[in-house]
C-alpha cells in the first residue's frame, strides 16, 4: 500500500468511526457500502491491527483502533492544510492578503487595492490592529501588512516609514488655535494595546506640548468621532475626507502627529509587495 | 499565573522593545536558569567595556602592564562622551586601573579607547576564547562604531549621526543595530561572564575582586538597580546604550543569598533618545528573572 493510499484508506477508517456505521460512513463519503467497507478491510490486512469492532449493533473501536484514531484524523488535517498551502502557493500570483490598521484612510486603502489589481492580481483586505497584523503576517496568514511605525515587528521586514497628514479633531464650535485649547479634553484614540510604542510616542508628544490627557479607547475613526462630537474628547485622523456634524477639523502642531505607517512582510518579499509600496506612497502624493 | 518567561516577554512588549534575557545562580553547576532569546545574538553596545577589562586585568597579572603605570590620555583625541575623560577638555595623567574605574564606573568612552589601544583586539578576542564565550564577537571600540555610524547614515558628524538615528520618521538599518556587523554576543554569554568574574575563574582572584568592585561602582541607577529598591541589595553591573538598544548586564546579591547573574539585551521600536519606560523594564524583568532563582526563596 503506497503512502497515498494509506490518506485514502484513513479517510474511510475515520468516517466510519466517527459515524459508528458503515452505510452512514459509506452516504457521508458519496460512496456504496462495499468499497468502504473492503477498504478498512484492506487497511486493517496493511497494518496488521484489527480497528473496528463489527457486532450487530453496529461499529466500535478496538483498543488499538482507540488509540490510532486521533493519529489518523491529525494526518489527515495535516494533509490537508499541506494542500491549501500549495494552492496558496499556486495562487499567491493572483491573489495578495493584505491587512491594514483602521486608521489608514479609506482612500489609501482603495488605492493599495486598485494598483495590486492594476498589477493582474487580486487583493484580500484585512482590517486589525498592529500587533494582530504582526501575528497574522508573521504566521503566514497575511502576506504582508500596513502597521503603524514605531511598531514591534520582528521578525517582519519593513519598508519605508510613510508619513500621513493628520488632523485634530475637535467638538464642533470650539475655537482651538493652541494646544492649550485642548486642556479640558479627553483623548480619543485607539487602545494602547493595538501598539503600544505608537501609543507611548502620540502620548509623549501631547506631554511635550503641555497636554496630559486622560485617554478614551477608540479603535478606529468611528469611535473617534462619537467620542469628540459627544464633546468631551478630541482625536486624530489621517482621513481627509472625514466630516461629521458636532465635529471641527483643526490643523495643529508639526510633523510630530501624523500617521506614521510602513509596509511589514515575512522574508523574501512577496512580488506583490512593491505594488502595495508605490501605491501607499503614490496614494500619499495624490491626497496632497 | 503565567510562567517568569511569558511575565518577561509581556513586561517587554509593553515597553515597546524587543529584548532578550538570560539568569542564572553563581554556583559551581547551576541547575536552574531563565532565559528568554538566551542564545539570540545581540547588540552588545558599551557592554564589551566588561571583556575589555578582563583583558586588561589578565595583563595586570601577567605583569606585562603595571596598574599603577600612568597614562596620558587627551580628550579631543578619542570619542566623544558625557562622561568621564571623555566629557574634558584638557589632557590628564592617570594610572591605568584608575582609567578602567572610569570605563567601568561611568561607560567613559575616552577610557575605553585608550585601553582598547593598549590591549589590542587580539587580546580580547583570546580573552573571549579563554572564557568560552564562543557566541561572542568584538569588532572595535566606540571610535569604530561612530565611525561606521557616519558612514551608514551619510552624517558628518557623530552628533549628526546620532540625532538622525532619534528620528521616528525614519526606521535606518544601520550596522551598530545589527549583530552581524556589530560587536556581538549573546545573554548566556554574558551570565557565563559574569559566573566567572564572581567566581575568581577568569584571572587571579585579586584582579577579579578588583574588577567586582568597579563594577559594583556603576552610577546608572534606572536600568537593573531599578528594579531592587530593597536595603541591603548589592548590585554590580555594566550597562550598554546606543541609539535604540539598551543593555545591561549584572549580578544581583541579596544580602546573605547566592549572587544571580542576569543579562538583558532590548531594541526599541521607539527611536527617541530616552525612553524610561524601556529602562523601567529592564529593571523589572532583572527582578522577576533574580526573584526566581533567588537562593533565599527555597
Amino acid at each position: 500500500m503506497s503512502d497515498v493510499d494509506l490518506l485514502r484508506h484513513l479517510r474511510l477508517f475515520v468516517a466510519v468511526a466517527e459515524e459508528g456505521h458503515f452505510g452512514h460512513a459509506a452516504d457521508q463519503l458519496g460512496m456504496t457500502q462495499p468499497p468502504v467497507s473492503q477498504g478498512v478491510r484492506r487497511l486493517e490486512d496493511k497494518l496488521g491491527v484489527t480497528l473496528l469492532t463489527r457486532t450487530a449493533r453496529g461499529v466500535g473501536l478496538t483498543p488499538a483502533g482507540a488509540e490510532l484514531l486521533p493519529r489518523a484524523v491529525a494526518l489527515l488535517a495535516d494533509a490537508a492544510r499541506f494542500t491549501e498551502d500549495a494552492q496558496r502557493h499556486r495562487d499567491a500570483h493572483t491573489e495578495l492578503r493584505i491587512g491594514v490598521v483602521p486608521q489608514l484612510p479609506t482612500w489609501h486603502l482603495a488605492s493599495i487595492v486598485d494598483g495590486v489589481r492594476r498589477d493582474g492580481a487580486r487583493a484580500v483586505t484585512t482590517v486589525a490592529s498592529t500587533v494582530e497584523l504582526v501575528g497574522a503576517v508573521t504566521s503566514g496568514q497575511l502576506d504582508c501588512a500596513v502597521v503603524h511605525h514605531p511598531a514591534l515587528v520582528h521578525p517582519l521586514e519593513c519598508g519605508a516609514v510613510v508619513k500621513l497628514p493628520t488632523e485634530f479633531l475637535v467638538p464642533a464650535g470650539r475655537p482651538v488655535q493652541r494646544f492649550a485649547h485642548l486642556r479640558d479634553l479627553s483623548l480619543a484614540t485607539a487602545p494602547r494595546n493595538h501598539n503600544t510604542a505608537a501609543w507611548d510616542l502620540l502620548v509623549d508628544s501631547l506631554r511635550a506640548k503641555g497636554l496630559d490627557p486622560d485617554v478614551v479607547p477608540a479603535p478606529t475613526d468611528r469611535e473617534t468621532v462619537a467620542a469628540v462630537a459627544a464633546g468631551g474628547a478630541f482625536g486624530l485622523t489621517a482621513d481627509p475626507d472625514l466630516r461629521a456634524p458636532g465635529v471641527d477639523r483643526v490643523a495643529l502642531g508639526g510633523e510630530e502627529f501624523h500617521l506614521r505607517v510602513r509596509l511589514a512582510w515575512r522574508a523574501p518579499a512577496p512580488d506583490l509587495c512593491r505594488a502595495v509600496e508605490n501605491a501607499l506612497t503614490g496614494a500619499l502624493h495624490a491626497v496632497r | 499565573m503565567p510562567s517568569v518567561e511569558q511575565r518577561i516577554r509581556d513586561t517587554f512588549r509593553d515597553a515597546g522593545a524587543a529584548g532578550w534575557l538570560h539568569a542564572v545562580p553563581v554556583v559551581e553547576a547551576p541547575n536552574r536558569e531563565v532565559a528568554v532569546g538566551a542564545d539570540d545574538q545581540v547588540v552588545m553596545a558599551s557592554v564589551y567595556k566588561l571583556p575589555l577589562l578582563v583583558a586588561l586585568c589578565q595583563r595586570f597579572a601577567k605583569g606585562t602592564l603595571a596598574p599603577t603605570a600612568t597614562v596620558r590620555v587627551h580628550p579631543r583625541s578619542g570619542s566623544p562622551g558625557p562622561t568621564g575623560v571623555a566629557a574634558f577638555q584638557d589632557p590628564v595623567t592617570l594610572s591605568w586601573r584608575d582609567l578602567a574605574a572610569s570605563m567601568i564606573a561611568v561607560s567613559d568612552n575616552a577610557a575605553a579607547d585608550v585601553i582598547l589601544g593598549e590591549v589590542g583586539l587580539a587580546a580580547v578576542h583570546e580573552t573571549l576564547t579563554d572564557c568560552g564565550l564562543t557566541g561572542t564577537k568584538v569588532v572595535g571600540g566606540q571610535a569604530d562604531v561612530e565611525a561606521a555610524l557616519v558612514r551608514d547614515t551619510g552624517a558628518t558628524s557623530a552628533a549628526e549621526a546620532f540625532a538622525l538615528l532619534a528620528d521616528n520618521d525614519q526606521a535606518l538599518t544601520v550596522s551598530a543595530y545589527d549583530p552581524a556587523f556589530a560587536s556581538a554576543t549573546t545573554a548566556r554569554d554574558m551570565t557565563s561572564l559574569l559566573s566567572q568574574v564572581w567566581q575568581d575563574a577568569v584571572v587571579t582572584p585579586e584582579q577579579c575582586a578588583y574588577m567586582r568592585r568597579l563594577m559594583a561602582l556603576q552610577v546608572w541607577p534606572h536600568r537593573v538597580r531599578a528594579g531592587f529598591p530593597y536595603a541591603g541589595v548589592e548590585i554590580g553591573g555594566k550597562t550598554g546604550t546606543i541609539g535604540a538598544i539598551r543593555n545591561e548586564v549584572a549580578v544581583v546579591t541579596f544580602p546573605g543569598e547566592t549572587p544571580v547573574a542576569v543579562a538583558i539585551f532590548t531594541y526599541a521600536a521607539r527611536a527617541d533618545a530616552a525612553l524610561p519606560a524601556v529602562d523601567t523594564a529592564i529593571g523589572e524583568c532583572a527582578r522577576l528573572a533574580v526573584t526566581e532563582l533567588r537562593s533565599g526563596r527555597w
